[in-house]
């Protein structure tokens, strides 16, 4: 009697394991591992300004191939993970934000603040390899970009 | 008082361009109408004084030959069998136009515009939605495949 109330217990307690550890799959499906970037595009030399990083190679390429500007800085990055339903508010500069929302399915809504006033809100799938980069124009023919793309995959 | 119609078959009847049943009504309304009878006779003698007087124009071809003249130039100024071709080519015109309209309505149907609460919503393809609620901006969405990059260029219109 004792054998078998012992392997009911266990029984019982593996399957509550089995259910608790099949939730949190469930759950790191949903989410959203994201990188928000935010770059500085100019054809000129790179400013002194320690902050700035060169940008990686390969997304260096990937602006050149569509952009005019040749040379790109990095002033900021930032990883964030979104669980579906959910936003987070990112502060890439003191001049711009990016709120990214969760939609579910790896569809994401993404706002652009530029001194507090939201400029424009994307929605789209967002998918591992993909770039979505919101840009704008800067003073002296210099532009900013700001990029996200998934990183969890 | 005698009417227009009764005046054109008085006319025909002297010339002798009347049926004959006609003409025998027209001789029975002659023998009790007299204004009848004097509309007649005064036509009658417009008719004698005109063969009296009036002036031969002599042509210098032959009847035949100035008739048929007049006959070919006739049959040239008339609009050769268009109406069967134009009916051919409007065919393609009829489907043309409501053609023309599908495509229309089909490339209104992928970019959407809808106003929801004054903010104005771009539905593009695959997906894609893209709302630029400042009046002083404006964005616009191009994809480049082969970069595996979608863009939103958002002008402030501050140049």
């Amino acid at each position: 009697m004792k054998r078998v109330s012992s392997a009911s217990q266990f029984a019982l307690e593996a399957i509550v394991v089995f259910l608790f550890c099949l939730a949190a799959v469930k759950a790191g499906n949903d989410e959203l591992k994201l990188q928000a970037t935010l770059i500085w595009g100019t054809n000129g030399t790179k400013p002194k300004d320690p902050g700035l990083k060169d940008v990686e190679p390969e997304t260096a390429k990937k602006l050149r191939g569509v952009f005019k500007w040749k040379n790109y800085y990095e002033v900021g990055r930032t990883n964030l993970t979104v669980a579906v339903g959910t936003g987070k508010m990112v502060t890439m500069s003191p001049k711009c934000e990016v709120s990214v929302q969760n939609l579910g399915k790896s569809k994401v809504a993404v706002e652009l603040y530029g001194e507090g006033k939201m400029l424009v809100q994307k929605r789209q799938p967002i998918t591992a390899g993909e770039l979505l980069v919101l840009a704008g124009d800067d003073k002296n023919d210099t532009a900013w970009f700001v990029i996200l793309n998934r990183i969890d995959r | 008082m005698i009417d227009q119609e009764t005046t054109l078959k008085l006319q025909a009847y002297l010339d002798g361009e009347l049926p004959a049943p006609d003409a025998e009504r027209m001789a029975d309304l002659l023998e009790h109408d007299s204004g009848a009878q004097a509309l007649l006779g005064e036509l009658r003698a417009i008719k004698a004084a005109l063969n009296g007087n009036e002036t031969e124009h002599k042509v210098p071809e032959s009847r035949e030959f100035y008739w048929s003249k007049i006959a070919r130039e006739i049959e040239r100024q008339e609009p050769a069998t268009l109406l069967p071709q134009a009916g051919r080519t409007v065919w393609w015109l009829r489907l043309l136009v409501p053609a023309g309209a599908v495509a229309l309505l089909a490339l209104a149907f992928t970019v959407v515009l809808w106003p929801p609460s004054g903010r104005s919503w771009v539905a593009l393809a695959d997906g894609h939605e893209i709302e630029t609620p400042e009046e002083e901006t404006s964005s616009f969405t191009f994809r480049s495949e082969r970069e595996g990059m979608t863009v939103v260029w958002v002008d402030t219109h501050r140049n």
